[in-house]
This record gives C-alpha cells, structure tokens and sequence, in this order.
C-alpha cells in the first residue's frame, strides 16, 4: 500500500477511531462491574483453548477468545480454602490464617466484598466460599445468594442458574460484583476411592480407547522429594484405570463449562454485556497421574497452575496470549480495585493485572511464591516453592531433601537437580527469594 | 402403593437387586405393577452418595392426548441448606417445567419452564426467578425469556432433561445407540449425547424373578449414566457414582 492510500485510509477512519476513543472515554468514566468466576480443582491445561484434546470447553474458550489468558497463572497455595483467602484478599494464606481447609480469614484483613462495597459496589456472591463454612448462608462483604452443600454434579446447576437469574433481573446503574463460585471439577476427588475399585475396573461404558486420554508421560517418575510427598501409594493402579480416571475428569471440566455457559450467555444479552470485567480462575489444579498423584497439595506444575482469563469487550485485549508474566490469584482484587479507582487494600500482595491487560509496559514480578503442605500452624513444619520463569525451587521445612527443576527442559518434572552443581548459583537465588519473600509476611 | 423401603430396615437384605452391583446397598426403588400406557405419574428421589435421605425429588406427569401429542408436566423441587454458624439457612430450588412431545417421546417439540429459588415461608429470593420457552423445527432449538431468543443449531433431535427418564419406553433394545441433544434443566444445552441399551438383569424382587434393563449414557459435558427399567422401559434407578435418582 502506497503512503497516499494509507493517509486515504486513516482520514476515512478517522470518525471511527474518534468514535472509539469517546466509547472508551465514556467507558473509563464509569466504573466497570465485574464477573468473578471461580471453579475449583481446575488445572490450566485442561481447557481445549489450552490445546486439550480430551476435552471440550466452548465457554471458557470463548472467553479466551474475547480477552486475555495467562499462561504462567498459579495458586497461591494449591488447597481449596488457603487459595480462596488469596482470591478474597490479596493477602497469603499464612497472613489470612488460612492455611488448612475449613479456617475464616482473619477479622482484620479486609475481603473482596467489603473493599468493593466501599468502592460503591452492589457485592454478591453465590456458591463454594470455604472460608469457614463452604456453601455458606453469610459472607462477609457480600450479599449471599444461597445454595445448599453436595457434589458440583448438581450443586453446579444451581450457582449457575442463580447467576443467570442475576443477570435476567438486575436493574440500575450501580457497579457491581457478582462472583460465581462453582465446585467442579472437584467432584474428581470422590473418584480417588474408585481408581482401585470396581468402579473404574468394570467401568461398562462404550467409550472407544481413542475417546480415552493417554496417561502422563511422568505417571511413573516420582523424583527424590521430600517425604511428605511419597506418602501415597498408586503403584498398583493400572493404566487403564488412570485413563478412566482422567477421562471422568474431563466430564467434569466439560459440565463446568456449560454451567459457566449457561450464564455466560444470560450476560452477553443483558445491558451490561459491554462494561462487565469477566474473570475467569481457579483455586488450584489436579494431578490427575502426573507423578503418580491424585488430588493438589503439591507442589509441581499440575497442582499450582491454574487458569487465569480476563475479558471485557472494548477494555481488554480479545484474543490474547500472555506468556510470558507470573500472575497469581494474589492479584484478583488489585486487578478490580484498580479498574474500580479505588486503592488496593494495605500490604496486598499482588499487582493489578490491567497494565498487562491493556498492553501496557509495566515492571513486572520475576517469581512467585508458594505455599503448599501447611497442616496446622503458622510455625509448623509447611512447603514452599518459588516459581521463577524457568526454574521451581521447593523445599519442605525440616526435610533436608530440596527440590529444584528446569522447566524449560524438564517441563513434566522428572529431574530433581537440587545436586547439580552446574546450578548451585541459582538455586541459592531461589533461597534468597523465598527469605526475602517470608521476611515480608505478616503471619497471622 | 408399596411403602419405600431404603437402608438397613429392609430385613432381606439379598432380595435387593440393587445390591451386588456397583456397592449399591441402600437405595430401593418402588417396583410395582406397570404404569397404564395411556399416562403415569412418577416421582422419584435424587441421592447424593449413600446418603439415606433425598435431597430433591422429581416428578413427571405424562398424559397421552387424544390428538396424539404427549403432555409432560415437571415439577424438580431441591432442598438447599446453607451453612451458618448460628442461623442456618434453608432454600428451595424449584422448576416447573411443561413439556410437548409429538407423538414419540424421542423428540421434544416444545416446552416452558419456571425456576425460582423459595425461602422457607415460600416467598420467592429476590432475582432468581427466570421464566422460558422453548421450541424445535427446522433443525434448530430457539429459547426465548425476556423477550429475546437464542437460536441453537441442532445435529439431533432435543430431549429436556426433566422428561429424559420417560424417554426409555420408546428406545430399542439392541446395539443401536439413540443419538440426541440433551437439554439439561431446559435450557442448557450439551451435544452429543448417547444412550446404549447394554445387558439385561436378572434378580429376584421380592420372591419373584424381576428382569433389569440396562442403559448406559455417555456425552460431552455429563457424568457417564446407568439407567435400569423395567420390562415396560419405566425408568427405576439411575446413577452417575455421585448422584442416583430412585423411583418412589
């Protein structure tokens, strides 16, 4: 194209990018609301958007395809309660108190709900909290539409149909958050039993092998570790019953999926389809055989990633991939307080995700950190990790064995190189990371 | 009609048929005399594991018309208790559902339906109620609430969930799969849906020989299925491994 015929084209176009600039100017001037969507037990990779064959996951897809994913996305604890305290208040686990199943967050840290509330949000929350109670009546900082406790395989259908409802009556102008928390694909925990039973032995139904997914390459390779993790013994499971297993699995990613659609859909017909910040996570992953686990808890890969999608036409870049930033659910309420105008609140420690999002240059984190196997209290014996770009670093605290990977050759984590000399010098970076990374905490 | 007998006070315990298949020992459809063809009501319980008490119950109302069309009439109504240290809470989740079958249960040509979530003295939860309609033709589904409509294309023919249980009388018995596209709840849309008849039981009910039909269903987007009828194809028992629902 010649210079003349693009000065040609950007005249022409030029009322239309006035147009936008005013839509997005009249945008910025209102506040956004916000969707947060959380399932639970969700690893990254098991979204077909991820490249996943084995499973089919239009919604999630269609968010990804109108916003923006992060590939480097982790919990920040890969156990359901300790995750959410993150979510909810930008703070870790061990700062929430919130380091074991079933704990309330510490009365002094303030939550999601109240910081938007006081942000001028109509706050509402329906579904999995777990913080103490899991379906519970009252959640602080929220309006509580209330569901019952169960199994997601039908408690599910009723966090949707209640958002769905949400977005079918709502009226007014006032911002709000409504926060969708759903419970698979955590039902897959009730199948652990199963994986030696008659259950996934007889499994009767006509599923052709080609419908099964491969078991991981690293089923079998459970590296030196620290003993807390070679507690569990999975040895005898056959190959087929881990197929099973995975392929139960992707069920119920797919039923997840459709519920998330169901609502989804509710909202892009609604009036608030174009000012709704969409943001789509999970509080931890699944092993699903990788090192011949089930469950979370650990602390390689499949455990700690989790998804981590933003969307919102005209705010957020559509279809974009980033790779390359560690962002972690510690920066949920930054990330809505700032498109809020609203500061984060004291010693949060995650980083508002709109600069990333809207392709800015901003300084960025070079690791995370990460809690894992934190049973009791604070002093007690508990795990860490610091993920760099590249490298993991994790330990378990009165266990000498270390572990450190490359994950840019070892992605499915087989080579502890803890010993390598080649890597003494930035094993004892991680080292310092992780001191320097605890020596701001505030426990609870 | 029989008393539902469930859990231990069943004192033949070997009589259950229900027993010695995939470690179910707590849950005891009614069988009784077939349903009369021209109509039946059905009411079944939804369990969540072993538990002993349903959570919701499901009951269908189907009545033939005398210009041929099937009429099913849905009532889903789900106790939920939320969790609270000092004042739990109870809520129902209820669909009303009415649904129209053309002649063959394989087929749903429309339907609509009413949900809402009630509180204990029945007043409905501010902003849960949503009310749709639904039909079929041309190869699409269309779903109208609110004044607007969402057409879906459809690769085979639409079955709502709520009537799904009905669907068995008119299914085959041999290595025919039946195709369709399920629509869950009413309006939740999941493709490629399929339904295989898979054995024939047989065990004593009651002194009496009782013959077992066995389905299985498996899809995108649901748990894989078990379903056992009767000789009349009236759905008895069905089980994901989590969820069951039992004929009462």
């Amino acid at each position: 194209m010649k210079r003349r015929d693009l000065l040609k084209t950007g005249a022409a176009a030029a009322p239309a990018l006035l147009l936008n600039n005013l839509h997005a100017a009249r945008k910025a001037a209102s506040k956004p609301n916000f969707l947060l969507i959380i399932t639970d037990q969700h690893r990254l990779d098991a979204i077909a958007g991820h490249g996943c064959r084995y499973v089919s996951t239009p919604n999630i897809d269609r968010l990804m395809a109108r916003g923006t994913t992060f590939h480097q996305s982790f919990s920040t604890n890969p156990v359901c309660s300790p995750a959410r305290s993150s979510i909810y208040t930008s703070r870790m686990p061990v700062e929430t108190g919130v380091i074991k199943n079933g704990v309330p967050i510490k009365n002094s840290i303030a939550s999601m709900g109240e910081c938007l509330s006081r942000a001028g949000y109509d706050t509402y929350h329906c579904g999995k909290v777990h913080l103490p109670w899991a379906y519970p009546a009252r959640f602080r900082g929220f309006n509580v539409i209330p569901v019952g406790t169960g199994f997601a395989e039908d408690n599910d259908r009723d966090i949707s149909k209640a958002t769905e409802a949400f977005f079918r009556n709502r009226q007014g102008n006032k911002p709000f958050l409504f926060v969708s928390s759903l419970l698979n694909p955590h039902d897959i925990c009730a199948w652990v039993e199963h994986l030696e039973s008659n259950v996934l032995r007889e499994f009767p139904f006509a599923v052709n092998d080609a419908e099964l997914p491969p078991v991981p390459a690293n089923l079998h390779i459970v590296p030196p570790s620290p003993g807390i993790l070679l507690t569990h013994d999975h040895s005898a499971v056959s190959a087929t019953a881990w197929r099973r297993y995975m392929y139960i699995y992707y069920r119920y990613i797919e039923m997840v999926d459709r519920e998330i659609g169901r609502f989804l859909e509710a909202l892009e017909s609604s009036p608030y389809r174009d000012n709704t910040i969409v943001l789509f996570t999970s509080d931890h992953g699944e092993s699903l055989g990788n090192h011949e686990n089930t469950g979370k808890g650990q602390p390689y890969e499949e455990s700690i990633r989790v998804p981590m999608i933003v969307s919102c036409p005209g705010l957020v870049a559509g279809g974009a991939a980033d790779m390359e930033h560690l962002v972690s659910g510690l920066d949920v309420l930054p990330t809505f307080c700032d498109y809020a105008g609203v500061e984060a609140p004291e010693h949060s420690r995650g980083l508002s995700l709109r600069p990333l999002l809207e392709k800015r240059r901003v300084e960025w984190r070079d690791h995370v950190c990460i809690e894992w196997k934190q049973v009791r209290r604070p002093g007690d014996p508990n795990g860490r990790v610091v993920r760099s770009s590249r490298y993991k670093y994790a330990m378990f605290r009165q266990d000498r064995q270390e572990m450190f990977f490359d994950l840019e050759g070892d992605p499915l984590e087989t080579r502890n190189l803890i010993d390598s000399k080649e890597h003494s010098k930035l094993i004892q970076e991680h080292r310092q990371k992780l001191r320097a990374w605890e020596a701001r905490m505030i426990p609870a | 009609m029989k008393k539902q007998r469930k859990g231990k006070a069943l004192q033949d315990q070997s009589a259950n048929p229900f027993r010695d298949v995939y470690g179910l020992a707590d849950l005891y459809p009614l069988i009784g005399t077939r349903e009369p063809a021209s109509g039946a009501v059905l009411k079944y319980g939804m369990y969540f594991g072993k538990g002993r008490a349903p959570i919701a119950t499901l009951e269908l109302k189907k009545e033939h018309m005398p210009d041929g069309r099937i009429v099913v009439d849905a009532v889903y109504d789900k106790t939920m208790h939320a969790e609270d240290e000092t004042k739990p809470l109870t809520v129902h989740s209820v669909t009303k559902a009415a649904f129209q079958f053309d002649k063959s249960l394989t087929a749903a040509k429309a339907w609509s339906l009413k949900r809402a979530f009630y509180a204990q003295d029945g007043s409905v939860v501010p902003g849960t109620a949503v009310e749709k309609t639904v039909s079929t033709g041309d190869g699409s589904l269309r779903i109208g609430t609110g004044g607007k409509t969402r057409q879906i294309r459809l690769k085979s023919p639409a079955i709502p969930g709520y009537a799904l249980f009905l669907i068995f009388e008119a299914l085959p018995r041999n290595g025919t799969p039946f195709r369709f596209t399920l629509v869950e709840d009413g309006d939740n849309v999941k493709e490629d849906q399929q339904i295989l008849y898979a054995r024939t039981l047989e065990r004593q009910w009651n002194g009496k020989p009782l013959k077992l039909y066995e389905y299985h269903h498996i899809g995108a987007g649901i748990m894989p299925q078990i379903y056992w009828t009767d000789e009349n194809g009236r759905m008895l028992f069905s089980w994901t491994a989590l969820t069951s629902y039992v004929l009462q």
